[in-house]
């Protein structure tokens, strides 16, 4: 594991082979870029985690030349507004002609060229929809502020995503829309990249492409893999199919092989696989008898029980692809932690203060005075002043629209903000079940009795080394159920490690104009420092300075020491992070949900 | 761009038979569509538009009011003296996200009070559903506030404006569908109730049956228009199915047995209130309708229970057992009895 360890032959060795894997998945990120070119329309975007700029950089600057015709960039900021998204009223423009002009979206704009996502993890659930829909549909329809527009946006979506923290996921509604989702952890911007899929090649397989025929036996194999890699959806496989036949009109041929089925497969279903890569462990769905003697059916929609040599062989593929991408990722991760604590950079990246007065989703206007509460809503206040132009005599000074106190408007936000309550547990000792067993309750419970509340809970648990997100924020109760109902435990305590993942929460759902809690389930005794290792005096140490980071984030917590009695370090501790103190010395998850209701939410 | 036909999509048969019922017999309520992505919710409901038949409305008029009842029913057919009638493809809207308010319910035209100084309404988006289906992508990312305007509007068929100085009412009769995956938040139980009708809808895991739709979904993007047209003859049978199925909705009887059952069910399941029952019976004549049935029969009223009640179950959150399989289980106790 440790590289200074290993001999240097060793090193060597292992050198060689991260370069040969590097250039290997570069080509792949390459070839997707092609085949977007080829087929934008059916193929729709790309998904690239962990990608270099310049890489990111480079996959744009082909796949607009591949396209052709003058297809141009748009970036989509993480931060946009719905008008600037979807179109609106131009007020200046408005104003300007006295009649409503409208402004085109970025969607709209991106129409026929290339929609560029970067910090794709970062954004919002609703643009994310917005996106999706618009990926399904060709189309934007604006219905807003008076217009009502329709404009045509087909364009290929690429999403650059750096999920280098834990909770930051790609909003699974964009990710499943766009064919390719591939990992670019490790792969050096240094090297020269020369181009292998010329324009021209490009050109030439787009003639090709009508004629490339996928033979029956390869598109059950691809359709069965997909269902053995526990990939629900049925947009992969139709992905998978159209990416397969690209891949053949790219190197010339009519006919699709098993090779162009395996690569195809690589690149659609690597980042969609659900199932555990563990060889051992059969992933058959629904165990059937197997019928003997018959390999080759003719009947080529009859399931067949036994996979058949192809889909083993594609199933494969994919699940070395995952364990490679993984390996690779982890690599990555470790260099720049490694490089952080070398430079003793704070963790957390700017913009992470919220203006805590204003966050929160519009609501409506009303009449009001700008100066004295709050924003002032122009659309609503010219909306108000307009009907009464006529009457009122023309205003001086040659404004083309006459306004008076009475028709100011001004915005309502939604007070506040929505909320995530983190649950932060104890899931080492053999009491972990009871503890574990209690946070799901209170869940559960809270869940279930704030409908209309729309807040959201996530669950830490740190047991054994570290500390794990067992479910990222959620409103969901359903999904609460699915991924609670096996929770691991036992171990020793690093309750550094919890605190450290609870801020760190905190901070990327801050940016995310959530208001965090945090709620603690423990008897605040670590024995495991930080980095892992045991000893009771570092790990203490290190709890006291990660209480006191996530103190300095000023967000409520409540703490509930699961001793059997109340105990002065658990007080302690509570203290350092500024946390309201409850002893809990009995399992009471109605207790754990009041309490949270009533100190931290009301 | 083209669009998938509703005939050729292969399983989904529970939230097919929603709509259809729906559009035999629009009081039914609504359909909530809830389930997985990718399963192809929005591909059905936006494939119902083209199979629908076409309505006959008074040329001109913003809310498409019927020729023959258009009287008193609108501010615009009132005025007008000759009302000429034409044919139009039933609307299926389907709601933007990030639609704002003044464009849902209509508001002042902006555009006149500007140039002109005039106050006029502008209709929106419920009038333009008015006699169809309104569609909501994703109702759970929709504003509470908006998703409650429309459940209001939906239930009451008439929608009543008061801003700006405006006061309108018109027609707004539409079959209201939603959809959503329950994984990104659940809805509010509110909500769920006030659907007529609630579909589960999965993916497949059955490899065939998902060999068969990969197949036509490929075979459909590669030439779109073929693909259409090899299916028309199946979509017109079909269009003719759900029109016989409307003229003969309203003479479909409901033996007192089969309603004594009825109430029976929603007594055993404490799906309260009346609308549970109101629905479970609208449906199970729309459905014998479509079946060609002139009476609802037991099997009928067993076969829509899931749909119309499986939301309407007093929540439990330490019950794990699907709403589905609850509603199923009290078929079989009350009508082993």
């Amino acid at each position: 594991m440790n590289p200074a360890a290993a001999p240097p032959t060793d090193r060597q060795a292992s050198r060689e082979a991260f370069e040969r894997m590097d250039a290997a998945r570069w080509g792949q990120a390459d070839l997707a870029a092609a085949l977007l070119a080829l087929m934008p329309l059916r193929l729709k975007g790309a998904v690239f985690d962990g990608a270099a700029p310049e890489l990111a950089g480079l996959l744009q600057d082909r796949l607009t030349q591949r396209l052709g015709n003058g297809a141009l960039l748009h970036r989509m900021p993480v931060s946009i507004t719905d008008d600037r998204l979807i179109g609106g009223l131009d007020l200046a423009a408005t104003l300007a002609a006295g009649r409503p002009v409208a402004e085109t979206g970025l969607l709209a704009r991106a129409d026929g060229g290339v929609l560029i996502v970067p910090m794709a993890e970062r954004l919002p659930g609703r643009a994310a929809a917005q996106l999706a829909r618009v990926i399904d549909t060709g189309e934007v329809e604006t219905e807003r502020d008076g217009l009502s527009l329709r404009a045509p946006a087909n364009f290929v979506t690429l999403a650059f995503a750096d999920p280098d923290e834990p909770g930051e996921l790609l909003p699974a509604g964009l990710g499943d829309r766009l064919a390719f989702g591939l990992s670019l952890y490790g792969v050096s911007p240094a090297r020269p990249r020369p181009e292998t899929l010329s324009p021209a090649i490009v050109d030439a397989a787009r003639a090709k492409l009508r004629w490339v025929s996928v033979p029956d036996a390869i598109m059950d194999a691809l359709i069965d893999a997909a269902l053995r890699l526990g990939i629900r959806s049925l947009r992969a496989p139709a992905f998978c199919l159209a990416a397969a036949r690209g891949i053949a009109a790219l190197a010339g041929r009519d006919e699709v092989t098993d090779a162009d089925a395996s690569l195809a497969a690589e690149l659609v279903y690597a980042s969609r696989a659900n199932v555990l890569i563990d060889r051992s462990e059969p992933s058959a769905p629904p165990p059937e008898p197997p019928e003997p003697g018959d390999e080759n059916t003719d009947d080529a929609s009859r399931p067949q029980p036994e996979p058949d040599e192809l889909t083993e062989l594609l199933v494969e593929a994919v699940r070395v692809r995952v364990s490679l991408d993984m390996a690779a990722r982890a690599r990555t991760t470790r260099q720049r932690s490694r490089q952080r604590s070398r430079q003793e950079v704070p963790p957390g990246k700017s913009g992470d203060m919220v203006d805590s007065r204003r966050r929160g989703s519009r609501i409506g206007a009303r009449a009001g005075d700008p100066r004295r509460d709050g924003r002032l809503d122009l659309l609503s206040t010219l909306r108000t002043a307009a009907p009464w132009q006529r009457i009122r005599e023309a205003p001086a000074g040659g404004a083309v629209i006459s306004v008076r106190a009475s028709d100011f408007r001004v915005k309502r936000f939604r007070h506040r903000s929505e909320a995530v309550v983190i649950f932060v547990v104890d899931a080492s000792g053999s009491s972990a079940m009871n503890r574990l067993a209690d946070a799901k309750g209170a869940i559960e419970l809270l869940l279930s009795g704030c409908y209309s509340r729309r807040e959201s809970v996530a669950l830490i648990a740190f047991r054994k080394e570290g500390a794990d997100l067992l479910l990222p924020p959620t409103r969901s109760l359903t999904r609460v159920k699915r991924s609670l109902s096996r929770l691991p435990g036992g171990g020793g305590t690093p309750l550094a490690a919890g605190i450290a993942a609870a801020a760190q929460l905190v901070r990327i759902e801050r940016r995310k104009r959530k208001a965090p809690h945090v709620v603690f389930l423990s008897d605040g005794q670590g024995n495991i420092a930080l980095d892992g290792s045991p000893g009771r005096e570092r790990a203490a140490e290190d709890a006291r300075d990660m209480a006191r980071r996530l103190k300095s984030l000023q967000e409520p917590v409540l703490f509930f020491d699961i001793s059997k009695r109340p105990s002065a370090q658990a007080e302690m501790i509570s203290t350092e992070m500024g946390a309201i103190y409850r002893p809990l010395p009995v399992a009471d998850a109605a207790r754990v949900s009041r309490d949270v209701r009533s100190l931290l939410l009301e | 761009m083209a669009i998938f036909p509703f005939v050729a999509i292969v399983g989904q048969e529970s939230l097919k038979d929603a709509l259809l019922m729906s559009a035999v017999e629009p009081s039914i309520g609504g359909v909530l569509a809830l389930g997985d992505r990718g399963t192809g919710k929005s591909t059905a409901i936006r494939a119902l538009a083209a199979l629908l038949p076409e309505i006959e409305v008074v040329r001109g008029c913003p809310y498409r009011c019927l020729p023959s009842a258009a009287a008193g029913l609108c501010g615009v057919c009132d005025r007008k003296e000759a009302q000429v009638s034409e044919k139009i493809a039933a609307p299926v809207v389907d709601l933007p996200l990030g639609a704002t308010e003044d464009r849902v319910v209509g508001a002042l035209d902006l555009e006149r009070a500007l140039s002109k100084g005039e106050k006029r309404f502008e209709p929106g988006l419920l009038a333009r559903a008015n006699r169809g289906f309104l569609y909501i992508d994703e109702v759970n990312l929709l504003d509470d506030h908006l998703v409650d305007l429309l459940l209001d509007v939906a239930a009451s068929g008439e929608n009543v404006v008061e801003r700006e100085g405006l006061s309108v009412r018109h027609p707004a009769k539409f079959v209201l569908v939603g959809s959503g995956n329950p994984e990104e938040g659940d809805l509010r139980p509110q909500l769920l109730d006030r659907f007529g009708l609630c579909v589960d809808v999965r993916t497949s895991t059955d490899l065939a049956e998902r060999m068969e739709i990969v197949r036509r979904r490929d075979t459909f993007e590669q030439d779109p228009a073929a693909f259409i047209k090899e299916w028309s003859r199946k979509t017109s049978a079909l269009r003719k199915r759900v029109v016989e199925a409307r003229a003969r909705v309203q003479t479909v009887t409901l033996p007192d047995a089969v309603l004594a059952k009825a109430v029976e069910l929603c007594l055993t399941l404490g799906a309260d209130g009346l609308r549970g029952e109101l629905t479970l019976m609208r449906a199970a004549r729309a459905r014998a309708a479509l079946s060609g049935e002139t009476q609802v029969s037991m099997e009928t009223l067993k076969s829509v229970a899931p749909l119309a009640l499986r939301h309407r179950l007093r929540k439990d959150p330490l019950d794990d057992t699907d709403a589905g399989i609850r509603v199923e289980r009290a078929v079989s106790e009350v009508f082993v009895s």
